[in-house]
């Protein structure tokens, strides 16, 4: 008996062994990994614009054109044209500087195309000048609905259609004219979509300044605008506004709550205070910061989207500047040659460690620590910087300052590493 | 009214073997005959002889005289009769003796009744005294002799009373001399057989009447038409007994019928001797066969006799022949009684022995009458019943089955199973047809279980989906029946037995096949104890015959056909075996013995392959096909799951509920010397099992390779432990009663302990989490409504599928509808090319891909959701794709490119799509066109019956040069598959006929069975 319990164990045990063995062979699925291509806002008549590049050697194109080939950006600073710029940015988001020289500015994050934008800021009014530009950069015909919000509530879809690799501009006023306060939400149903909302305004010939608007993918129920600047060394602060919509069906309280290093506080009269819904709100923020700048955080019971308008003053001209909500910072690396960007991190313990590397390439490591808020000024002769390491509910952007305006960047992560399985033939498809 | 004058005339024919007791009981009649005549057809017996020491006066006739022309001599031998006296003729049979009160019963039945002129006796059997052969006679519609009895009837009275009817026996029949003499005798065209029908039918026709008198009895011995004597009339084609019988039945029908009833009646023969014919033939008695048919033709080439025939009986008709409608039974009652006794013959074969010992027995002595009236009425009864063992189980069954069908009862699919078909017709053409329309197309053989499941869905009056559901819904039902008829036979328990094919039914195994949609493991788990009861004396094969090893080997056709991995088996056990003989025979190839045994063994392994054909072709070529279960590739759960047993894979139970199969595979292993045998041969077909289930193949229509399920493996061991089990806990509690506390009592313990904790686990599960499983009941369809309407547009389907590991992208091109039941097992792979744009499609790199997909005629991609937001956007941005629509469903884009199934092409190159209608399209001059099918040698293209040149497209597709405009008509040839069904049948029918118990001929039934 016991040869036999002998055998019987051999037996079990080289099974086992051999179809492990042989189990080993790992699942055949393939899968295609790509960091889709990021898109950069087209200029307008009269505007110019500095793409910020890691490398001369990133792959562009330019939409509008017959060719679909990338080629080589060759510099590091590449400017924009009349036609939105595709970057083969792999991992690398750029960040872009948007100027009417001596009116105003903006920084805008170029990112790859999202099923969702909403754009809270602009005007319709008669000093509207703004745009919004829709960028199709695939090879299929686009169908883009707008959904624009006003003060008076929501209006009636409209849908856009735009050919293969173009773009298309919308003047603002022609979307809800006479319209002071505007929240766009821009959902393409098919194609490679893009949206850019630049709000620039004049009276007569005078320019009242004029920033991009950076966009948000879907609302919620708890945003952070980490960066909103306070223009100091003046008698009086220049104002701000909060925009707020809350697009469903009912309307909800919000609290807000102010974080700067001059301590944190929710500012009385808009905290607390109940939002109708479907309209788009603007609330007087009536702050004096003297560290400069603070990050706001607003929390609703519904989801909602928001932004905040800063009057600027830059050389003695009039200038505003949007700033919209960053989702919760990534590890990533964002190019800003030439920028000299100003970073502000926002959260309740901020722990961020990143990795700046300069025009000649030399790499240094820094580290930021800090509750509700930190900043840190980054140099001219940095090219690019890598966060590789943050804290959890940690949010970012970046305030950039030239002759011609103030501008904004929320720290988002243009273009995220896509992973698809590649399809197999599977009659399985076919059945229910 | 005077007394009735009789006379009898006796017909002998080489009846010396009836003939004493016949003349004994004429002359001990109570009611003598008046006179009596001995007719004598030249008999070669001792016929004669006893005759004339009976002293009945004799005469002699030719040896090939008639039976009614022998009866027209005698009377012509007779004194003539006497105008207005009541003379009757008392016809005997020289096999059939008399009651002595026959001719008393008769003469006074007849006394106040004048418009009689024919009575009859009830004949009972001559063996069988208490066998009901007659109680008047009629004739059905398809010539059967009809008595409206059952077979093998015993005679309790039930029949008794006198009444009118078309016809008696001439055996015994008294008949009024003055009408038969009017009436011209017996049809002298029915020399034998069916005459006593026609004169009957005469009599009525002349406004007479028959009657049959119950009281008067007569045993018949039947000899001529039971074959016990030889058929010497001169006019009997062949001397067949059948063949006469069946060309007379003819005769009598069509002489005697309306002309308006002819050409169905016509019909309803020949159809009815074909399907006899045909019967015969599948029982082996050819010579039978050629007599139903032959029995027609000798009739239909002499019309000259019929014409003649009904002339004289319409010069002898007093009232329509429609009178006797009556006495002709109905088409409903001849069906009624053909399936009552096809039902009685399948019954008797089923169950030979009525389970009489089943039921509680008393003896009549035992009763006491009074008890039995002042008892109160018991209810016992249905306790007992509910309290049995079996029905506990199946109780428990069906109450855990209530739970875990809960999402099953409609039209099921899911996992290995595809989609029902509408019908039974979509079966039978989807078998025979040549080309099949599956994603690019496919003129790969339908597979053989395919027509098992449109003979099963006639249950559910050709509805597969409803036979579909019902099957997976009674599957663990049918496994315990036939599990607890096959571990019956292994013990006296019914308690173990019950638990047995409760655990058999409820096995890891079971409940995998069920929820994964395994149709051929879960047919292979209910028919595989029916099959290992066909087993034993395998090694002696020699003693098995021939039938029998035909009938296991078409059962196991059956089997192998729903679970190709039962081929391995099959090959290795003959080989083995073969081995085994060959050393027995000392290594001597020529041993008879040894060539006998390799005989055998032959047809066992050769036959299932030859019906397999030509599947069983693609296994040579591809042997990993074996391992690839029919249906959609579902895959199992690896090596080391399936060493528990359990196959692994969606739908299976989780490890964490150990199935004590394994367990018990092991402790029987240690058991008694009979256990250990089953479980020897379990554990390594277990071990087996789990090997291939560590393998890694592709199946049917995927390109996936993934986990082999060795349902079929683990379905052998699970019955092979149960078997073992039972036979060791047949005895189990007396040996441990009588030994010390020792391993076996651990064993033991921990096997009714584990087999305790799964009975739990595996019962919860499957009503709770095993409910959700892959098989489900789906109302919805694939593909949009809009797609599922347009005619030969492909759409290439892509949607995320769960494999047995992670969830994946795949696609394959649907041509309106879901995949149906058989389709996968056709399918064939797309071509690299479609698998290039595809993956284009991802990847972001097909540019191309819409000019390839219009090229292979594909019309529409279709994303199902739930989507990927980056699929859609690199499908958005390839170019090439327009948006069709976008829904809850999915997205659908339409290529961009014309295309349909055929394109033709201008020698400049330029593309016209063609509209095709009944497989023809009308070319614009001369090009190519390209049908965007498969290439098949198969297809064909004729434009003015000439058949056009075939060439491949460079896209693999088949492609026909036209030299002129006009119509070109597209067919696939089906010759090849037409070749191969012929010859599938050829043996199926083969192996049937051999299988099936060879029918005997009436001489060779036993005296007892004929009379």
């Amino acid at each position: 008996m016991k040869i036999r319990a002998l055998q019987l164990l051999v037996a079990f045990v080289a099974v086992a062994l051999f179809t492990n063995v042989i189990s080993i062979t790992t699942k055949s699925n393939r899968y295609s990994e790509s960091y889709p291509a990021v898109v950069c806002p087209p200029n307008q008549v009269g505007q110019s614009s500095l793409i910020s590049l890691t490398s001369p050697s990133m792959q562009i194109r330019k939409t509008g054109t017959s060719t679909m080939a990338f080629k080589d950006a060759r510099s590091r600073g590449y400017a924009g044209s009349s036609q939105a710029t595709v970057i083969d940015a792999q991992s690398v988001t750029p960040l872009m500087w948007q100027a009417r020289t001596g009116e105003w500015a903006g920084g805008a994050t170029c990112l790859a195309p999202v099923t969702s934008q909403w754009f809270v800021g602009a005007t319709a009014d008669v000093t509207s000048k703004g745009t919004l530009t829709l960028v199709n950069s695939g090879l299929g015909k686009a169908l883009i609905a707008v959904t624009v919000f006003t003060e008076n509530g929501a209006q009636a879809d409209q849908l856009f259609a735009v050919k293969a690799n173009s773009f298309t501009s919308i003047q603002l006023a022609t979307l809800a004219p006479g319209s002071h306060s505007l929240a766009i939400h821009v959902l393409p149903q098919t194609g490679r979509v893009n949206a850019f909302l630049t709000d620039e305004r004049g009276r007569g010939l005078q320019a009242l300044g004029g920033d991009t608007v950076n966009s948000q993918e879907n609302p919620a129920k708890n945003l952070v605008i980490p960066a909103i600047p306070q223009q100091t060394g003046k008698k009086s602060s220049l104002p701000h506004t909060l925009r707020i919509l809350i697009p469903g069906d009912v309307g909800a309280q919000i609290n807000v709550e102010i974080r700067s290093t001059d301590g944190t506080f929710s500012p009385s009269g808009i905290d607390g205070m109940m939002i109708p819904a479907g309209k788009v709100i603007d609330l007087p923020l009536d702050v004096i910061m003297e560290s400069g700048k603070f990050a706001l955080r607003i929390s609703s019971e519904r989801p909602f989207v928001a932004s905040v308008f800063t009057k600027t003053n830059s050389l003695g001209k009039s200038d505003f500047l949007w700033s919209t909500p960053a989702p919760q910072l990534e590890k990533g690396t964002f190019a800003v040659t030439g920028l000299a960007p100003l970073l502000i991190f926002s959260g309740d313990k901020i722990e961020v460690n990143i990795d700046l590397t300069s025009i000649q390439g030399k790499k240094r490591s820094i580290s930021l620590r800090g509750s509700d808020i930190a900043t840190y000024q980054l140099s001219d002769r940095i090219r690019s910087f890598t966060i590789t390491k943050r804290s959890d509910q940690t949010y970012g952007a970046a305030l950039i300052t030239s002759k011609s305006g103030f501008g904004y960047a929320p720290l988002v992560i243009g273009s995220t590493l896509t992973r698809t399985s590649i399809p197999r033939s599977n009659i399985r498809v076919l059945i229910p | 009214m005077s007394t009735p004058r009789v006379t009898a005339l006796l017909v002998v024919h080489d009846g010396a073997a009836w003939l004493p007791e016949v003349v004994a009981s004429i002359t001990s009649q109570s009611r003598g005959a008046d006179q009596i005549l001995a007719i004598d057809t030249g008999s070669l017996d001792s016929s004669a002889k006893l005759l004339k020491g009976a002293r009945i006066p004799t005469v002699t006739l030719d040896r090939a005289t008639s039976f009614g022309a022998a009866i027209q001599y005698g009377i012509s031998q007779l004194p003539p009769a006497i105008s207005g006296s009541d003379e009757w003729l008392w016809i005997l049979h020289d096999d059939c003796a008399l009651d002595p009160r026959a001719l008393e019963e008769l003469t006074s039945a007849i006394a106040d009744r004048p418009n009689i002129v024919m009575a009859g006796p009830k004949l009972l059997g001559w063996h069988d005294r208490t066998h009901l052969l007659e109680v008047g006679i009629s004739i059905a519609t398809n010539g059967s002799r009809w008595t409206g009895l059952e077979a093998n009837e015993y005679d309790q009275g039930q029949h008794d009373e006198n009444r009118e009817v078309l016809s008696v026996s001439t055996a015994g029949a008294l008949i009024r001399r003055d009408v038969f003499e009017e009436l011209g005798g017996f049809d002298s065209n029915l020399e034998l057989f069916r005459d006593d029908v026609d004169f009957g039918w005469r009599v009525h026709a002349a406004g007479h009447s028959v009657l049959v008198v119950t009281s008067a009895i007569g045993f018949h011995a039947q000899a001529a038409s039971s074959e016990r004597r030889g058929i010497d009339i001169a006019g009997a084609p062949l001397h067949r007994p059948l063949l006469l019988d069946r060309r007379n039945a003819a005769y009598v029908l069509l002489a005697n019928s309306s002309w308006w009833k002819l050409p169905l009646l016509i019909l309803q023969l020949l159809g009815g001797s074909f399907v006899r014919s045909i019967g015969y033939l599948f029982a082996k008695l050819p010579g039978y066969a050629s007599d139903e048919i032959l029995a027609i033709a000798t009739l239909l080439i002499h019309p000259g006799e019929l014409l003649n025939a009904r002339k004289i009986r319409k010069s002898q008709r007093l009232v329509t022949s429609g009178i006797v409608a009556k006495f002709i039974p109905s088409r409903w009652t001849q069906i009624r009684g053909g399936v009552n006794n096809i039902l009685e013959d399948f019954r008797t074969r089923i169950f030979p022995e009525e389970n009489i010992e089943a039921l509680p027995s008393f003896s009549e002595l035992d009763i006491n009458e009074d008890e039995e009236i002042l008892a109160p009425s018991s209810t016992n009864s249905w306790r007992i019943f509910f309290t049995r063992p079996l029905v506990i189980a199946s109780t428990f069954l069906l109450v855990v089955t209530f739970g875990w069908t809960r999402h099953r009862w409609g039209s099921i699919s899911g996992g290995a199973l595809a989609v029902s078909p509408s019908g039974t017709s979509d079966i039978w053409k989807f078998f025979v047809e040549s080309w099949h329309e599956v994603g690019m197309g496919s003129n790969i053989a339908a597979p053989a279980w395919i027509l098992f499941v449109g003979i099963g869905s006639l249950i559910t009056f050709g509805n597969v989906s409803a036979f579909i559901s019902l099957f997976f819904i009674a599957a663990p039902f049918l496994a315990l029946w036939s599990s607890q008829r096959y571990v019956s036979k292994h013990t006296s328990s019914p308690i173990l037995t019950a638990a047995a094919a409760l655990l058999y039914a409820m096995s890891p195994i079971s409940i995998s096949a069920i929820n994964g949609g395994h149709l051929g493991v879960a047919v292979l788990i209910i028919l595989l104890p029916i099959l290992l009861s066909t087993f034993g004396q395998w090694r002696e094969i020699e003693n098995r015959s021939i039938r029998n090893l035909y009938a296991i080997s078409l059962f196991f056709w059956v089997v192998e056909t729903f679970n190709p991995a039962l081929l391995i088996l099959l090959i290795a056990g003959s080989l083995y075996f073969i081995a085994v003989d060959y050393i027995a025979a000392a290594r001597n190839y020529r041993d008879p013995l040894f060539l006998r045994r390799l005989a055998r063994r032959a047809i066992v392994l050769f036959t299932p392959i030859i019906l397999a054909l030509p599947t069983s072709l693609t296994f040579i070529v591809h042997p990993s096909r074996l391992l690839v279960e029919i249906g959609i590739m579902q895959a199992g759960g690896g090596g080391n799951i399936a060493l528990l047993a359990n196959p692994g894979g969606a739908g299976s139970l989780p490890w964490w509920s150990i199935s004590p199969i394994t367990l018990l595979l092991i402790v029987t292993y240690f058991s008694t010397a009979r256990a250990r045998t089953y479980a020897t041969y379990g554990i390594g077909i277990l071990l087996t099992g789990a090997l291939l289930a560590a393998l890694q193949v592709s199946g049917n229509g995927t390109s996936n390779r993934d986990y082999v399920y060795s349902g079929a493996f683990i379905s052998i061991a699970t019955v092979l432990a149960v078997t073992a089990s039972v036979i060791m806990f047949d005895d189990v509690r007396s040996r441990l009663e009588s030994s010390h506390f020792n391993y076996q009592h651990i064993a033991v313990a921990s096997v009714i302990l584990i087999s305790a904790f799964y009975s739990v686990t595996s019962s919860v599960w499957v009503f709770s989490a095993g409910a959700a499983s892959p098989v489900q009941r789906h109302s919805d369809s694939v593909l949009p409504a809009f797609l599922a309407v347009e005619e030969d547009a492909k759409t290439l389907v892509i949607r995320g599928v769960e494999d047995s590991q992670h969830g994946a992208l795949a696609y394959y091109i649907a041509r309106g509808g879901e995949i149906t039941l058989g389709q996968p097992d056709v399918a064939i792979e797309n071509t690299p090319l479609i698998t290039k744009a595809v993956e284009g499609l991802i990847d972001n790199t097909g540019v191309g891909s819409s000019k390839i997909f219009a090229a292979y005629g594909i019309k529409y991609i279709f994303v199902k959701s739930p989507t990927q937001q980056e699929l859609i956007q690199t499908i958005d941005g390839l170019g090439g794709f327009n948006r069709a629509s976008s829904t809850d469903a999915g997205i659908v884009w339409k290529v961009n490119q014309p295309t349909g199934r055929a394109i033709y092409s201008d020698f400049s190159g330029k593309s016209t799509v063609l509209p095709i209608a009944l497989g023809a399209v009308t070319s614009p001059g001369p090009g190519t066109i390209t049908l965007t099918e498969s290439y098949s040698r198969g297809w064909q293209a004729l434009a003015d019956g000439v058949r056009l040149e075939r060439s491949k497209s460079e896209y693999g597709l088949p492609e026909f040069k036209v030299f002129k405009s006009g119509e070109v008509v597209f067919l696939h040839d089906g010759t090849s598959r037409r070749a191969w069904l012929s010859l599938f049948l050829i043996a199926l029918v083969t192996s049937i006929v051999m299988a099936l118990p060879a029918g005997r001929t009436r001489r060779e039934l036993s005296d007892s069975e004929v009379s």
